[in-house]
């Protein structure tokens, strides 16, 4: 009885309905990212002026951490463990259908045919036929048994590789990599580097880098009139310094206290093909906040203020993911085999009946079959 | 706009005027009826099928005309719900083959419902003026292989949907799931496992937690929990299989 309730299909569609309504919350909740990131603070000031007052229920009840939560782990392994089951009883009863079993349910019969018309236009639609004329049990063979198997087993092999990620990987995202630098991954003894002029990603052995977005890097400074270097500050906390390199992954703000400036880089929207990422350059006089000049970054001498000259130079940046997956060759076949599983399932189900002869007449159980001639 | 909104309107007035006659069509089945009720949803689909192609060619217009090229213009179009529900809730219109029982004609309310849903809230946008530009940049041509995926899984959803409520409204209907279910749910599979795949081999996880990617992910297993149900009650399959593409109908549109 365990083991019937452990396999059964309605076990899985059960947990497979209620993974697909925790990832359905999740994709349309704003998910928070990791804690005491820059990213997070962001993340909670938008979910604070969206949801208000029910923010922290919602926090409280997980909404925001939905596949992160021991509730989603728990019912991934209980679906692991219920997959594991049904295919050790897929392949066991692959094997017990080589010999016809009873049908439980109903005879009909199948006016019209002999059996062995009946056997013939089966063998002509790819069915396997056995057992002996008093009872006969034809099943789509041998693709409509492998489906259901190459399902499981994918599942299987993908949750498998799911879980080493989990135990013995890592993942980091939002990495900035300047071009021409080398970034140490935090954490690991990885690293990654970005190419300047082709901006080819290259990193260290047994990781996955991939470049999630490029945009500008701005080096920043300021003279005064006699060419003496100004003080940037990006914000009142920070220290004073001659230069700033500001990466436009958001639009970066400095001030220029001595000249009562505050510079805005905006990044605009552009296309690989286009080298040059535009960057849209607007300054405020301080304290009275009012804009007065914007124009587009260009290299070299920048526009003039008063006493100060805003001089820029422009790179570029990568935002990068890395992942550490011991799992993935695991994963991908997995994958593969899910899908196909999946597909043939849908275009090539399982369908099995069975025929026997009494009293001259050919009678029919199980599915009802068009290859006999019966209506859907 | 004004164009747009009087295609959608006559659109949705020619749907509810086809849901109207199909509800008060009954047995005996009503031959010259059920021809009506298929050419006035015929016509509503070529007027929905006209408002999306409006969109499309202001789109290119509007992308030509600032020099860039055509498949900008595509993309925006693409990303633009408006144009994504006027093409689905157009092909669910599409008069096909119907695979009611003769002797059920009111199932076709169920057939014409999603498209009739659909055009509506497409109608409901274009009046409210939501702004038709995209928010984000395409970065190259091949950017519009997903968009373009995910609107052909979603326009085969429709049809599923309305299939599988009208089995679902059918007493003594086998557990067996309708062609555009089946349909529905190998594009839906390709488009899930390709992407994991993708996202395996490029960045060493299944997945990046995109919003739209777990959307997707979790309208899949719905779905599949359709092919895992036990035939009998016959209803329940049907219904896990109209709840699994009204989920991805839902996550390709908002």
């Amino acid at each position: 009885m365990v083991w019937q309730a452990g396999t059964s299909a309605g076990l899985v569609a059960a947990l497979l309905l209620s993974l697909a309504v925790a990832l359905i919350v999740a994709g349309w909740l704003p998910q928070a990212p990791g804690e005491g990131t820059a990213a997070y603070a962001k993340w909670r000031s938008q979910v604070q002026a969206q949801f208000g007052p029910a923010t922290g229920a919602m926090q409280a009840l997980g909404l925001f951490s939905v596949v992160q939560s021991p509730g989603f782990r728990l019912l991934l392994s209980l679906l692991a463990g219920c997959l594991v089951l049904r295919l050790a009883e897929l392949v066991s009863a692959a094997w017990r259908g080589r010999r016809p079993l009873q049908p439980a349910v109903a005879w009909r019969p199948l006016p019209g045919l002999s059996l062995e018309e009946a056997k013939e236009r089966l063998r002509a639609h790819h069915y396997r036929i056995a057992g002996q004329p008093l009872l006969l049990q034809a099943d789509r063979w041998p693709w409509a048994d492998t489906w259901p198997l190459l399902v499981h087993l994918g599942a299987v092999g993908l949750m498998a590789g799911m879980l080493m990620a989990h135990v013995f990987g890592w993942h980091l995202e939002g990495l900035v990599v300047r071009s021409g630098e080398t970034l140490a991954l935090p954490g690991t003894d990885a690293w990654v580097t970005l190419a300047e002029g082709t901006g080819r990603l290259t990193h260290s052995d047994g990781i996955v880098a991939y470049v999630e977005q490029r945009g500008p890097t701005v080096l920043a400074r300021a003279v005064d009139s006699a060419g003496s270097l100004l003080a940037l500050q990006q914000s009142a906390e920070s220290e004073p310094a001659n230069e700033l390199v500001l990466d436009l992954v958001e639009d970066q703000f400095f001030a220029v206290p001595e000249a009562g400036l505050v510079v805005r880089l905006v990044a605009q929207p552009h296309r690989p093909e286009i080298d040059i990422m535009p960057v849209v350059v607007q300054v405020y006089e301080t304290p009275s906040g009012r804009l007065i000049g914007e124009s587009q970054l260009a290299d070299q001498a920048g526009p003039t203020f008063g006493e100060a000259t805003l001089l820029f130079s422009q790179t570029s940046y990568g935002l990068v993911s890395a992942t550490s997956n011991p799992g993935r060759w695991l994963a991908i076949p997995g994958t593969c085999l899910l899908t196909a599983g999946a597909l043939g399932t849908a275009l090539d189900p399982r369908r099995r009946l069975w025929l026997r002869e009494v009293a001259g007449e050919l009678q029919t159980a199980g599915r009802s079959s068009p290859e006999l001639g019966e209506g859907v | 706009m004004g164009l747009l909104t009087v295609a959608a309107g006559t659109a949705c007035g020619l749907l509810a005027g086809a849901v109207a006659l199909s509800v008060r069509s009954g047995p005996p089945p009503d031959a010259g009826r059920r021809q009506a009720i298929r050419v006035v949803a015929g016509v509503a689909a070529a007027l929905l099928l006209a408002a999306a192609v409006i969109i499309l060619w202001e789109q290119c217009r509007e992308a030509t005309s600032g020099g860039e090229p055509l498949w900008i213009g595509a993309f925006g179009a693409l990303v633009t719900r408006q144009f994504r529900l006027f093409l689905i809730s157009a092909v669910a219109a599409l008069p096909g083959r119907s695979n009611t029982a003769a002797s059920e004609p009111r199932k076709d309310v169920l057939l014409l419902l999603p498209s009739l849903l659909l055009a509506g809230a497409a109608l409901i946008l274009v009046i409210n003026a939501e702004p038709t530009a995209p928010d984000c940049v395409p970065h190259g041509a091949a950017e519009l292989a997903r968009p373009l995926a995910v609107l052909g899984c979603s326009v085969i959803a429709a049809r599923a949907l309305g299939a599988s409520l009208a089995r679902l409204a059918a007493p003594g209907e086998s557990g067996r799931l309708a062609p555009a279910a089946a349909a529905g749910y190998v594009a839906l599979t390709l488009l899930v496992g390709g992407t994991a795949l993708a996202s395996l081999l490029l960045r060493g996880t299944p997945w990046g937690l995109a919003a739209d990617e777990v959307r997707l992910g979790g309208a899949w297993m719905a779905w599949s929990t359709a092919w895992f149900a036990p035939r009998r009650p016959a209803r329940l399959r049907q219904a896990l299989s109209a709840s699994g593409s009204a989920l991805l109908l839902l996550a390709a549109l908002l």
